[in-house]
């Protein structure tokens, strides 16, 4: 196990305990019952008990015992599901909220996918953990040690029977349990899991399709299947050794202490009892009571494997979850005002980014954008282009440096309000699950005809023509059915709808035909009109249709200063000469520059695939 | 109800033995559990009667009978578990294999979505328990308390009932009726938790545009909306298992005063000796580990039904493919979505396909497309309309056109993978067909299986030696990477994971070249590999494939340049059609893009 490595707060905590001590308190019912039921039954076996309502109302104060017992027992169970239940919620809230304030050009955030996974099935896969294991545990230290002492009032024989067999089970289930342990792991590492081995050839279904090899591939999973349950029931084998070694011990223990009463009884054995020589009453009384000595450890040996799953929970919060992030600057909650105003200047000063891990994405960064002009970010990947884009609107904090939209500071104040004028066209967009409706009046809402001149100025309108179910399609979890250059169009579109006065576009014709890039680069170029815009890019057709294009070298690798002896200069030419120019030199200067635009890629890059 | 039924039938019908087996061991396991009280209680009384001198007591039997249960019941439940679990394993493989085959074989498009996965894994590992934790604890339970009461009411009716009686109704048929009762709630808590997944997805993907909408605060409540629907359901989950483990508790103190009295008044009446009067109280202790498996069944069946909902359509149909059936691939060459076959058949069209498929280097397929379609089928694939299109044997053509154009879906149409809308087409004179050993396609995502890269090669050629395998790899230049890291033993992980990117890209071609298909359709070929390899790819692709008819589907100048046929497709359409040397040609050439620098 990891626990050994981390501090010892446990951040997955168990169940409080009032549900601890209802839990301890129904199991300590049975001395009290086991008492009457002993006697009841010495009383009618010795010809005591001849009466009918003496042996009913020893039976009714059992019962009373019994629904006492159930009661504590249910209450126990409530307060410790009630705790579950609140506690995954929190869990839920709480990866929700942190995942939320994560800045999207944070590379190191987890894979879209993880954290879902984390927040739904492995929450849930709590339960047992919760409900289970915290009133086990507690059991387990009060429960044996009160039934022993109340065993030894009776008879110090009995009591050192079972005693003796207690030290034994924790040391060989521990043994038995850890080997098993690590051979579960290494077979896991080896040969998958049942399920696996189907997923990952579905997956791939249509290659299998292809090679016409769905009947070999069949044969393939249950051979498979038939490794897997071969290897799985060897750790078996030994993980159930350890629940039999209680079985075992317990079974034996009990049949002791019944030799024991019994040979007493009969004036075979003549030492062990503590106060009174035992008689049937007290035998009995003894007998009943010993398995229940062990009952704890059986529940315990059970709850102990929901542990393993909680510190797998705890494993992923610390990786996933916990370490600090890059932050997006305000809440990403709805702008307080209405109105958008007019298209703002943009001017930028000294902009640093860096990533909690230290690595630098932009350093030094200044530029003015004024209202109305439309600008392209220029350079290669790695130049921190996105970054930059990202800064202006909010969605990474910056380590140094001010954004000003329309003469306003962007801080944690103004961050969602100053994104109420701004629209975003992504190099992935989302595609919300949903239809095409709702990915389009995601920012604003619109009526048809709006909706319908933004598409075609988006130049989007043929294909929602072609569309059967028009804007009603459904867009599948990951965008299915609309490809790339589409789902920018779309969102274009959407920003279009929005009448947003800013537009940023990062890599808007990024990896895409030259004829799609040309459809973006015209749908681009329509929503400008009368708008900011900015665009990240290093596409030369879509810069040289821009206002005027700022140059952005990227950082020098290992030392952190560019090539001409300045970080992050940026180059500024106006009008579409200079623009020109501005690429030219790009393009002269690509080789050479070219060792150090990958090695910063790393980082930036990934950031963005995700965005 | 219907759907697990059928699962558990799947189930007895897999490991019959051993899952009867299994619910023996189980029986012997309580009866020994039950054995060992009982007789103790037995002994006890009975050498207590003794000591007072008021009967003679043989102790030797009972203290051996103590012994023997203390054995069994350890031996039993460890057998048990053992053979309970080997038996759900093999169902469970057995299982899967049905669902494989049952999708394989489906009329659904191949590309099942993440989310459909995730789905199906959820629900086959909520199966796993359908025998270890409702089946075998049930009839186990069921059986064990029929001989209790049986046993009992050799002594008295009476006694049986006061003892079984509570047990079974609180014990046994109360979590039944609260699992019933309850299902609707487990569906509804399932679903709960997926739309946490989902909604975080949501966001997670979304995180930007959301932002900047403004709606990440409305997306972060919407999953605390979702987890609080969770804990609403669980509530009232709660309290249906708080009635169900007080009935657990107070099935067996119940059966336990019921014993007490009842057999207090056969004592009374001489039926019944004193000794006899304990074991039969004692044994009624034994109730409560036969009904506390049952206890979390509450929680538990409602998820079960709704998985095997889900699953039964799918084993089912899966079951049926599984039987042999004279090779799906013999379906005649017209039939294939009643679209004509143009062409003239091959004689001895029957086992055209039975074979390899592999064809000598030099030969190539012909292939005729007149007036071919694809429907739209709600945007998943291109559609096309009237394309007509004839490829000579060894020819190399190259489609190009902006993306969504309709490129793959014409290869998915040549390689069998979609259904056609009317016209009428050909491969070397038969009808296309997904599975075709003669027809190739490397499809645009890469997909790859768990096992060695000699697995992978193997699903092009079965019966490939190392020395073909090698070449290939080093067709694709990928065998100085595979030599370094174990050769044609290394080992690949879930879709290929220990490979990049590329690599993958590049053993997919291989395992396509290895198969030498007359026709090869290659969607993007060279796609994510930087410059270099990609020459060096293509390069080795053009003489590995000599004569053969090669298809490939392409925006980028240096792969489409393999070609000496450009065939421009656009809104579903062919557009033009220009061969090597022509000024067309030329012009198709120089629209095409040019390699990106690698991002990442």
């Amino acid at each position: 196990m990891s626990g050994g490595m981390r501090p010892p707060d446990r951040t997955i905590p168990t169940a409080p305990a009032s549900a601890r001590a209802l839990s301890v308190a129904a199991s300590l019912v049975w001395i009290p019952q086991a008492f009457v039921l002993a006697g009841a039954v010495a009383g009618v076996v010795e010809g005591r008990l001849a009466g009918m309502a003496d042996v009913a109302s020893a039976a009714g104060l059992f019962l009373l015992l019994a629904v006492l017992r159930a009661g504590l027992d249910a209450w126990s169970a409530r307060i410790a599901a009630g705790f579950a239940t609140r506690e995954k919620r929190r869990l839920r809230r709480m990866i929700a909220e942190t995942a939320a304030a994560w800045s999207p050009v944070d590379a190191t955030r987890p894979a879209p996918g993880e954290i879902a996974l984390l927040a739904s099935d492995q929450v849930e896969s709590l339960d047992p953990y919760l409900t289970r294991y915290g009133p086990a545990r507690t059991r387990l230290m009060v429960v044996p040690l009160a039934i022993a002492l109340v065993v030894a009032a009776v008879s110090w024989a009995s009591a050192l029977i079972l005693l003796l067999a207690f030290p034994f089970i924790p040391l060989f289930t521990s043994l038995i349990g850890a080997e098993a342990r690590d051979r579960s792991r290494a077979q896991l590492a080896e040969v998958g899991t049942f399920t696996g081995v189907l997923l990952d050839r579905l997956s791939g279904l249509t290659t299998i399709r292809l090679f016409g090899a769905v009947d070999r591939t069949a044969e393939a999973i249950a051979d498979a299947g038939d490794r897997i349950r071969r290897r799985t029931m060897s750790v078996l084998a030994l993980a159930f050794l350890s629940s039999a070694v209680i079985e075992l011990f317990s079974s034996i223990a009990v049949a002791l202490v019944a030799v024991w009463v019994g040979f007493t009884l009969l004036g075979w054995i003549g030492f062990g009892a503590t106060l009174a020589p035992v008689d049937l009453a007290t035998g009995l009384f003894v007998l009943f009571l010993a398995p229940d000595f062990f009952q704890p450890l059986r529940d315990f040996s059970a709850a102990y494997h929901d542990k393993a799953a909680a510190d797998a929970l705890d494993d992923r919060l610390e990786a996933l979850v916990r370490p600090a992030r890059a932050g997006i600057v305000g809440t990403g909650g709805r702008a307080p005002t209405g109105d958008a105003g007019p298209p703002p200047a943009v001017t930028v000063e000294g902009l640093t980014v860096a990533a909690p891990d230290g690595a630098v994405l932009v350093e030094g960064v200044s530029l003015d954008v004024a209202a109305g002009e439309r600008v392209a970010l220029f350079g290669p990947s790695g130049s921190g282009k996105s970054t930059v884009l990202a800064a202006i609107a909010g969605l990474v904090a910056p380590s140094a440096g001010t954004v000003r939209l329309g003469g306003a500071a962007v801080d944690a104040a103004t961050a969602d309000a100053a994104r109420g004028r701004i629209a975003w066209v992504g190099q992935a967009p989302l595609a919300l699950a949903g239809s095409l409706e709702r990915n389009l009046t995601l920012i604003a809402p619109g009526d048809r005809a709006a909706m319908d001149r933004a598409l075609a100025a988006a130049r989007l309108d043929g294909l929602v023509a072609r569309l059967p179910r028009g804007l009603r399609t459904p867009l599948g979890e990951t965008g299915a059915g609309l490809s790339g250059g589409e789902l920018r169009r779309l969102a274009v579109a959407r920003a279009l709808l929005a009448d947003r006065p800013l537009i940023l576009a990062d890599e808007p014709t990024a990896d895409l035909d030259a004829e799609t890039a040309e459809a973006v680069r015209g749908a681009l170029a329509a929503a400008a009109e009368g708008r900011t815009l900015i665009v990240a890019t290093h596409d030369p057709a879509l810069a040289r249709r821009m206002d005027r294009v700022i140059r952005l070298e990227p950082r020098a690798a290992g030392n952190g200063i560019a090539p001409a002896g300045e970080d992050h200069r940026t180059a500024e030419k106006a009008g579409a000469d200079g623009a020109a120019e501005v690429m030219r030199a790009a393009d002269a200067g690509a080789p050479s520059r070219s060792g150090d635009a990958a090695v910063v890629a790393g980082s930036v890059a990934a950031g963005e695939g995700r965005a | 109800m219907r759907a697990l039924l059928a699962i558990m039938g799947r189930f007895a019908r897999t490991a019959p033995a051993r899952l009867a087996g299994g619910i023996l061991l189980a029986v012997a396991t309580l009866a020994s559990g039950l054995g060992l009280l009982a007789v103790s209680g037995y002994m006890i009384a009975g050498a207590a009667l003794a000591g007072l001198g008021l009967i003679v007591f043989d102790t030797f039997r009972p203290s051996a009978a103590i012994r023997f249960f203390a054995l069994t019941r350890t031996g039993a439940r460890y057998l048990e578990r053992l053979v309970s679990h080997d038996a759900t394993f093999r169902v469970l493989a057995a299982l899967r294999v049905d669902v494989f085959r049952g999708i394989a074989r489906g009329r659904e498009a191949a590309g099942r979505s993440a989310d459909l996965l995730a789905r199906l894994s959820g629900d086959l590992d909520a199966l796993d328990a359908v025998h270890l934790r409702f089946a075998a604890p049930l009839a186990a339970a069921a059986v064990t308390l029929a001989a209790l009461a049986a046993a009992f009411a050799t002594l008295g009716t009476g006694l049986a009932l006061a003892a079984a009686g509570p047990a079974v109704l609180l014990g046994i048929v109360g979590p039944v009726l609260l699992a019933v009762k309850g299902e609707r709630d487990a569906r509804r808590r399932h679903h709960a938790v997926d739309a946490v997944r989902r909604r975080l997805v949501d966001l997670d993907r979304g995180r930007t545009e959301l932002a900047v909408a403004g709606r990440l605060g409305e997306a972060v409540a919407a999953v605390g909306a979702a987890a609080d629907r969770v804990a609403a359901v669980e509530e009232r989950q709660h309290r249906r298992d708080m009635i169900a483990r007080a009935a657990g508790v107070l099935a067996t103190q119940a059966a336990i005063a019921g014993a007490l009295v009842a057999g207090a008044g056969l004592v009374g009446a001489g039926a019944v000796s004193g000794p006899v009067f304990a074991l039969v109280v004692v044994a009624a202790f034994a109730i409560a580990e036969l009904v506390q498996p049952l206890r979390t069944l509450a929680l538990d069946l409602g998820r079960m039904l709704l998985a095997a909902r889900r699953v039964a359509p799918l084993m089912r149909a899966g079951e049926a493919a599984g039987r042999p059936v004279a090779g799906s691939r013999a379906r005649s060459a017209g039939e294939a979505g009643g679209v004509e076959a143009a062409g003239r058949p091959v004689a001895g069209s029957g086992s055209r396909f039975g074979g390899s498929g592999r064809v000598p280097a030099g030969s190539g397929a012909a292939v005729v497309l007149e007036a071919a379609g694809v429907a739209a089928t709600g945007g998943r694939v291109a559609p096309l309309r009237g394309v007509s299109l004839r490829i000579e044997p060894g020819e190399r053509v190259a489609l190009v056109g902006p993306s969504g154009a309709g490129k793959s879906t014409l290869l998915a149409l040549l390689a069998g993978l979609v259904e056609p809308a009317g016209g009428r087409m050909a491969v070397d004179g038969f009808a296309p067909e997904a599975g075709r050993p003669d027809v190739g396609l490397l499809t645009q995502r890469t997909e790859l299986f768990r096992g060695t890269v000699r697995d992978a090669l193997a699903l092009g050629r079965p019966d490939g030696s190392d020395a073909v395998f090698r070449r290939a790899l080093e067709t694709v230049a990928l065998w100085p990477v595979v030599e370094a890291r174990g050769g044609l033993h290394m080992a690949l992980g879930e879709g290929g994971a220990g490979l990049s990117g590329g690599e993958r890209r590049r053993l997919a071609l291989a395992r396509l070249l290895v198969a030498e298909p007359a026709l090869l359709l290659l969607d993007e070929p060279t796609d994510g590999l930087d410059a270099g390899t990609a020459a060096r790819v293509m390069a080795g692709l053009a003489a590995a494939t000599e004569g053969r008819t090669v298809v490939l589907a392409s925006h980028l100048g240096d792969e489409a340049a393999f070609a000496d046929r450009l065939v421009r497709v656009d809104g579903g359409r062919i557009v033009a059609d220009a061969r090597r040397g022509t000024e067309l040609f030329e012009r198709l050439m120089a629209g095409l893009n040019d390699r990106a620098a690698p991002t990442n």
